[in-house]
């Protein structure tokens, strides 16, 4: 695995998910070239580690399924936020933002006294 | 329902997740070809960019609710495959736990149709003996109806009360298809069935007018019904010859009523009996016995508190009631008795013993085992196999070895209890209706899912430090088996509590077995016979009967001499009181009573009874006007005249002295004879000249008794076919039947005990052989620095032996505090005496000796070099 290209925190891969799916149903390859693309290929998941993450959302009831006519026209299983899961997004996402501003916070104090 | 529909969720499931998958890894390949990649070339691609097809879905299974429960039932054939690779392995598991599960299932299913299951009647907890107590002499008996009518006069506690003539005096004769035969009877009165509340099978029981108007009807017991009727539901147009008598059948008793005894096979009112109702009056009589039932709410205590006062109110208002009390017995306690019911729990503690053993042997083995497999758990654990995944495959196992061993276990039971109501003892009250209880497979359920949640943590434990497998050294360094010691001493502990139980068991039984009965028992055929008083209604008939039987049986090669008595094997009591001249008499000083049995002429030298003083009875003593005279047995003789010749002496029957002087006079004194069974000890006996109409024909042979039956059967229907003789028996057989159950007892424990030996020595033997196997470099090092083979063999010896010499001390030191819970049940053999006790222990040490030289000496064949060259 190349340095350049960051491992995911813990945790962090179901916040991505939530976050793309609540743009509207996908399936899971759709949100997988999504995670990719967006990232601009920094963030590399393992494309299979993205099945368990979806199936244990799915579970939690944060996101629901379907299996509907995808773009290609084969039969593919669709994701899409619970009102559940946008609640849990809106959470992970105010928490996420508190986390990476208080770590901005200590680089930089602390990045400045040295 | 539930389950399969889980199957069909599962399968969906995995469809979908196949689907799912595969649309992703197919787009994949697609957008790669198009991009110009060749298709194979891209499928390696995705393949490798996706990162394992199958450890994804095991991923994405893994986040599955109750996903442990798919799992298990996918892991169990896993399991299975992999105990069949293991064959040693799976084959001693099974068998160890197979016989564990299979005795304790038979003897639980045992103990709970004996013992545990309630009797067949209405509401049986309500319902009692009431019988009365001779107070002196502190035993049973038998009451009079008028003493009966004040019970249920004063009686509260008690919602009614019933009762059928004493069982010792109903045998009667009826006629059936073809030839007459005896029978125990009920003589009951008209509230039996009613108070016991149990149905007729076929049919009716009889009325109150019936039994008023003594109308000659007869109730049959279902196995007389079948064997004579062929169970035919027209029975009850039919008539029976009940002591020359027709009565009419009016109704069959299912198998399970067996009131007033197990043997009783018809039932008719006892107010058909000749002294009826002249009986209501007599307050000074013991013919009758009383059940009743308990008013509703009413505690078993407080009826019989309420019966003493009763017994102490009849005590002051009727001079012969002086000596009684009453005593009541909860009817179940009656039909089961103490003996047997100790027995039976006895037995079943001795299985429980058993499948502990084999659960600690089991476990051991299991142990060794997770050992022996924790550098594949480790490599497995590298691989990536989650720690839950490990132990659910472990636990999988465990539930395959259980599915197997409970399948051997029930069906190895089902073959016992087969065995056991083919061959077992049938003095055993309800053994006939033993069956694969499923109580006693859910019992047995509870003891897998006990032992299953013993034996995981075992596993996990010993999987707990899988990563430190791989390091080699570990095999050499000495690993402390603290469990698997504890699991092998508790199992000779065990083990040896066994054999101390079936040592004594068996000196019991061997002394009651080499008891001398006082006659040549394997040479004496008995035929009891009853003669019709019909055909034989005096005594010059019943004589011209016996001389011919004499005559012609006497000229049957091989027969040696005729006598006849009037019981030779009684299940009678002591019943006849009696009087000594010059000394107290009466019940109420205390006065004891005894069996009276007539003889014929010479009957004890015909018989084989030793003469201890004075003569037979003479042809004389029977003629008519003859002075009354008496044989009697060494106990009588010990009793009355202790120290002194009872030749001579004079006694009377009946509680009172002669009114006119006629005393009879002792002519001679017979050694004890034990007729009844070897382990029950002589009663008091006194013989009188008689030719008995009822009388068991003793036939002496001079070699092997049983190729003679038939000839003499033959003999006797020759001269009288109306004359009943259904059985015919030797003495031998009869008092070897008659210590079926100590014989059983002793097998039972015997076989229990020889498993548990093995089984205590098999896992000894286990644990040293592993040992060895683990020290086999240690070993070699020090050989090859010098040790000689006999200090390797010591060194294994030495600790197989001081294992099971704590077991032995542990097994040894439980023995002696639980013997004391055998001893009623054993026949004069103290339950702590160091002969059996050493003979257990030498039994033990022996097994352990053997199981634990062997290992060592193949400790000693360690090759110094091969065994360092093996790491």
């Amino acid at each position: 695995m190349s340095p350049a290209k960051a491992d995911l925190p813990q945790g962090t891969l179901d916040l991505l998910i939530l976050t793309i799916v609540a743009n509207g149903p996908q399936h899971g390859y759709a949100i997988a070239q999504r995670l990719q693309r967006i990232s601009n290929d920094a963030i590399q998941v393992r494309q299979g580690s993205l099945y368990p993450a979806l199936h244990r959302l799915d579970n939690r009831g944060l996101l629901a399924t379907e299996w509907r006519q995808s773009e290609t026209g084969r039969d593919a299983k669709y994701y899409r936020l619970t009102k559940k899961g946008r609640a849990e997004l809106e959470r992970e996402r105010a928490r996420w933002r508190q986390f990476t501003r208080a770590i901005n916070v200590v680089l930089r104090t602390a990045g400045n006294e040295t | 329902m539930g389950w399969l529909q889980n199957v069909w969720r599962r399968r969906s499931q995995e469809r979908e997740l196949d689907a799912e998958l595969q649309f992703h890894i197919d787009r994949q390949i697609d957008v790669l070809v198009q991009e110009g990649l060749s298709r194979d070339e891209a499928r390696r691609r995705v393949q490798l960019e996706f990162g394992g097809l199958e450890l994804t879905k095991d991923e994405c299974r893994d986040v599955r609710p109750l996903r442990w429960l798919d799992d298990l039932m996918r892991d169990v054939p896993l399991g299975l495959r992999g105990l069949a690779r293991e064959r040693l392995f799976a084959i001693s598991v099974t068998a160890i736990l197979g016989v564990g599960i299979g005795t304790s299932v038979t003897m639980f299913s045992v103990l709970n149709a004996v013992v545990l299951r309630p009797l067949p009647y209405a509401r049986p907890g309500e319902l009692a003996t009431i019988n009365t107590h001779l107070i002196v002499q502190n035993r049973w008996d038998g009451t009079s109806m008028a003493n009966l009518v004040d019970w249920r006069e004063q009686s509260k506690a008690f919602a009614s009360m019933t009762f059928h003539r004493r069982t010792s005096v109903t045998q009667v004769t009826f006629t059936g298809f073809d030839a007459p035969q005896r029978a125990q009877e009920g003589l009951v009165g008209p509230e039996f069935f009613d108070l016991l509340g149990t149905p007729a099978l076929v049919g009716r029981t009889f009325s109150r007018e019936e039994f008023d108007r003594k109308d000659r009807v007869v109730v049959l017991s279902e196995g007389l019904w079948r064997e004579q009727f062929g169970g035919s539901g027209s029975v009850l147009d039919l008539k029976l010859t009940v002591e020359g008598e027709e009565h009419l059948i009016i109704g069959v008793m299912p198998h399970a009523f067996q009131l007033p005894t197990r043997e009783t096979r018809l039932w008719r009112p006892l107010s058909l009996l000749p002294l009826w109702p002249g009986a209501l009056s007599v307050r000074d009589s013991d013919q009758f016995e009383v059940l009743g039932r308990l008013a509703p709410g009413v505690r078993f205590e407080e009826a019989a508190a309420e019966m003493q006062v009763i017994g102490a109110r009849l005590r002051q208002a009727h001079a012969v009631n002086a000596n009684v009390d009453i005593r009541l017995v909860p009817l179940v306690d009656h039909v089961i008795g103490e003996r047997t019911r100790r027995g039976m729990w006895l037995g079943f503690g001795a299985v429980v013993s058993l499948l502990a053993i084999a659960c600690a042997n089991v476990a051991g083995l299991l142990t060794a085992r997770a050992a022996r497999r924790r550098r594949e758990l480790a490599v497995r654990s590298a691989l990536g196999a989650g720690r839950a995944r490990l132990v659910r495959q472990l636990l999988a196992e465990c539930v395959g070895l259980w599915m197997v061993t409970s399948a051997v276990g029930v069906l190895l039971a089902h073959i016992l209890i087969r065995l056991l109501l083919a061959y077992g003892p049938r003095a055993l009250p309800r053994i006939d209706e033993v069956s694969l209880d499923p109580l006693a497979v859910a019992f047995l359920g509870g003891l897998v899912v006990v032992f299953a949640c013993g034996t995981v943590p075992a596993l996990a434990a010993a999987k707990a430090d899988a990563g430190a497998a791989f390091s080699t050294r570990d095999r050499s360094s000495l690993p402390r088996h603290r469990l698997q010691d504890f699991l092998v001493a508790a199992q000779v502990a065990g083990a040896l509590m066994l054999v101390v139980g079936a040592v004594l068991f068996a000196q019991s039984f061997l002394r009651a077995q080499s008891e001398d009965p006082g006659y040549p028992a394997e040479k004496l055929i008995i035929v009891p016979l009853d003669l019709p008083r019909q055909r034989y209604p005096g005594r010059p008939e019943v004589i011209a009967f016996f001389r011919e039987a004499r005559e012609r049986i006497g000229r049957l090669p091989g027969a040696v001499a005729v006598g006849g008595i009037t019981d030779f094997f009684i299940s009678r009591n002591a019943d006849q009181w009696v009087t000594v001249e010059g000394q107290p008499a009466g019940r109420d000083a205390g006065a004891p009573r005894l069996a009276v049995e007539g003889v014929t002429p010479g009957y004890f030298r015909d018989a084989g009874i030793d003469l201890v003083e004075g003569r037979e009875f003479e042809v004389r003593d029977y003629e008519d006007g003859a002075p009354d005279v008496y044989i009697v047995n060494e106990t009588l003789a010990r009793r009355f005249w202790p120290g002194q010749s009872a030749v001579g002496k004079r006694l009377v029957g009946g509680e009172r002295p002669p009114k006119d002087g006629r005393w009879a006079t002792v002519i001679g004194v017979v050694r004890d004879i034990r007729r009844e069974s070897l382990d029950v000890t002589p009663i008091m006996l006194g013989f009188i000249p008689a030719f008995p109409r009822t009388m068991d024909l003793t036939i002496r042979v001079a070699g092997d008794a049983a190729p003679l039956i038939a000839a003499v059967r033959s003999e006797l229907r020759a001269i009288d076919s109306a004359v009943p003789f259904t059985q015919m028996f030797t003495a031998n057989g009869r008092l070897a039947e008659r210590l079926d159950g100590r014989r059983f007892e002793t097998q039972v424990l015997g076989v229990f005990a020889g498993i548990a030996l093995l089984l205590a020595g098999a896992g000894l033997y286990a644990l040293l052989a592993y040992q060895v196997a683990l020290r086999t470099r240690e070993i070699g090092i020090r050989s090859a620095l010098g040790a000689s083979r006999e200090s390797i063999v010591r060194l294994f010896l030495a600790r197989g032996l001081r294992l099971a010499g704590i077991g032995a001390v542990l097994g040894l030191g439980s023995a002696i505090s639980a013997a004391r819970l055998l001893q009623s049940l054993l026949y004069e053999t103290p339950v702590i005496n160091w002969r059996g006790y050493a003979m257990a222990a030498a039994f033990m040490l022996l097994v352990a000796a053997l199981a634990t030289y062997l290992p060592a000496r193949r400790a000693a064949d360690v090759n110094a070099l091969t065994a360092l060259r093996s790491e």
